[in-house]
């Protein structure tokens, strides 16, 4: 569905991406997982155009998207839900599922859509009209995941979903993943968090200082003693 | 597609329920108060009503492009300006009727919109501010150094449309249209996407709303509301000359509409009607009011962020509902 080849992108002149392989299949979850700053985040952005790539291409189903602009990517079924959770804070939360849902024109889609974000996140039926910069932080995760699957999206691009919650709420977003996941929308994950997304994904990157260091499957990268000891804390 | 259709029962019913609730009560008060201005006979009440009605379109047309779509104009006096010139031209030296010549003039200020508006796309915050103000002045040089369009006299000397009070109720129609209009978009899918982009550009682009393509049609409405508004101004005054570029009634229009309530559209009715008013009676002051305006206005952001307008309806709902003992 969508392949990375030899992507760079640097930032003034410091490289924050080098040399990025990356593809992820079909109804797959994949996870990218490393360090503050490896470059997850560009990565992300990158991939949806908030950000030029310097040098390589981005090919999503057979079309190279990397010269495009962000909305048309997005207008190709690219949901990318961002980092620390930006929503469009003075509007409700009803209108920022509306706009989240701004690239679909099927209005019997839209209402599906909207039963399955209620039924994953009952707490946004229960806040519809609440201003959204007035939501926790849970909330707010919420609703960023609810407005980028309102697109219908046919690969959502997820950065740090868990960042700074509660135990409990973070298992409450991955649920919420896992769900994603059997409904058929392929998802790349981006998460600091090792041991949640190891526990989800199907293929894990290793993104360290903007490069890919290894990758592979849950059981292989538990076998490799580095990421036991950096990543797994055993 | 939207249906052409008109379900009138269930308008009718709707229009029932809203004249019954608070503001609706009130916006159907002040509307009838309003269209009984001309029948007290003081034409120069008339002609101070009439004053505050055009510029409540102005204002409103700035509360668009600023207080929904995000894009703050500090050179809104373009738009009004280029419309009123075009407007008052077309009358003068065509002999057009007064409405037709309002179309073209508007038309004008709408080709002017984007004008202004496709260089300015890029620019943020002050940096649009500076450019749409510059942009203003540039207008206001050219007309007043210029030969054409009657150099620094201006265009004077226009037929009347009217009687005062067949003028008047001219421009309550036109505030009334326009008013309904511009609530109408902001309240509607567009409305929504404009202050998508307000609250956060990147992330409405990352949904997929084109956004340099609706930061211009709000330029677009915008500049169309403020040229309405500029060729009413001309053919009300019967005059025009280059100082309706001057920054002055780019400020008006800032003030008016942060008076009123930002991001409101009606607010504007009442920071204009406020501003006319005061300034009937500051006008012995002559310069020293516009002192006066920018204190009150600077008062007004420090003790109420969101204008007079939605306070003031609160405190005199909580009174009206103490009243009644609920
Ligand atoms: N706009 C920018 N301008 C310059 N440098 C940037 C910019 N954005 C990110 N960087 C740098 O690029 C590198 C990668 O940043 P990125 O945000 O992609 O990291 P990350 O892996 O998402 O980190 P975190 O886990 O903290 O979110 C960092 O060194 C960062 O300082
Ligand atoms: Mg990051």
């Amino acid at each position: 569905m969508l392949e990375l080849k030899k992507v760079y992108h640097y930032y003034g002149k410091a490289k924050a991406l080098e040399e990025i392989n990356l593809t992820v299949e079909d109804n797959s979850l994949d996870a990218v997982i490393g360090p503050n700053g490896a470059g997850k985040t560009t990565l992300l952005r990158a991939i949806s155009g908030l950000e030029e790539i310097d040098r390589g291409r981005i090919i999503f189903n057979g079309e190279r998207i990397d010269e495009l602009e962000a909305h048309e990517i997005a207008g190709r079924g690219i949901a990318h839900c961002p980092e620390r959770r930006r929503l469009f804070y003075d509007m409700t939360v009803m209108e920022n599922i509306q706009l989240g849902a701004f690239t679909l024109k099927d209005k019997a889609k839209y209402s599906k859509l909207l039963d399955f974000v209620f039924e994953i996140f009952p707490r946004l039926h229960e806040r519809m009209k609440q201003r959204a910069g007035t939501l926790s932080g849970g909330e707010q995760q919420m609703l960023a995941i609810a407005r980028s699957l309102m697109a219908n999206p046919k690969l959502l691009l997820l950065d740090e979903p868990s960042l700074g919650l509660a135990p409990k709420v973070k298992s409450r977003i991955f649920e919420a993943i896992l769900q994603i996941k059997q409904e058929g929308t392929t998802t790349l994950l981006v998460e600091q968090d090792a041991v949640l997304a190891m526990a989800v994904a199907d293929t894990i990157y290793v993104l360290e200082d903007g490069k890919i260091e290894m990758s592979g499957t849950r059981e292989e990268l538990e076998k490799e003693p580095r990421i036991k000891r950096v990543y797994l804390g055993i | 597609m939207m249906k052409l259709q008109f379900d009138w029962r269930s308008r009718l019913s709707r229009f029932r329920v809203w004249a019954l609730s608070f503001r609706g009560g009130i916006t159907l008060l002040c509307l009838v108060g309003l269209l009984l201005v001309p029948l007290t006979g003081r034409e120069y009440l008339a002609r101070i009503v009439i004053t505050a009605m055009i510029l409540t379109i102005f204002a409103a047309s700035w509360d668009l492009l600023a207080g929904f779509a995000g894009q703050v104009s500090f050179g809104h006096a373009a738009f009004f300006g280029i419309s009123g010139y075009v407007t008052a031209a077309f009358v003068k030296f065509v002999g057009a009727p007064w409405f037709l010549a309002i179309f073209i003039g508007t038309g004008w200020a709408v080709v002017f919109s984007l004008l202004i508006g496709i260089p300015c796309l890029r620019l943020k915050g002050p940096y649009l501010a500076l450019g749409t103000l510059a942009f203003a002045l540039i207008l206001y040089n050219l007309f007043l150094t210029g030969t054409w369009l009657g150099g620094t006299e201006g265009i004077s000397a226009l037929p009347n449309i009217g009687s005062v009070f067949v003028e008047f109720y001219i421009m309550a129609a036109f505030m009334v249209a326009s008013l309904i209009i511009m609530r109408a978009i902001v309240d509607s899918r567009l409305g929504t996407i404009l202050k998508a982009i307000r609250d956060d550009e990147v992330g409405a682009d990352a949904a997929g709303i084109n956004t340099t393509v609706y930061k211009l049609v709000a330029f677009m409405v915008s500049g169309l509301f403020a040229g309405i508004s500029g060729a009413l101004f001309v053919l009300d005054i019967t005059a025009v000359n280059p100082a309706v570029y001057q920054p002055l009634y780019s400020f008006y229009a800032i003030i008016m509409a942060s008076i009123g309530g930002i991001a409101t559209i009606y607010g504007s009715i009442v920071g204009s009607f406020l501003f006319t008013l005061l300034s009937e009676f500051l006008r012995p002051l002559a310069a020293a009011s516009l002192l006066i305006f920018a204190t009150l206005l600077i008062l007004i952001i420090r003790f109420s962020e969101e204008g007079v307008m939605n306070p003031f309806l609160e405190h005199v709902r909580d009174l009206w509902d103490k009243i009644r003992g609920r």
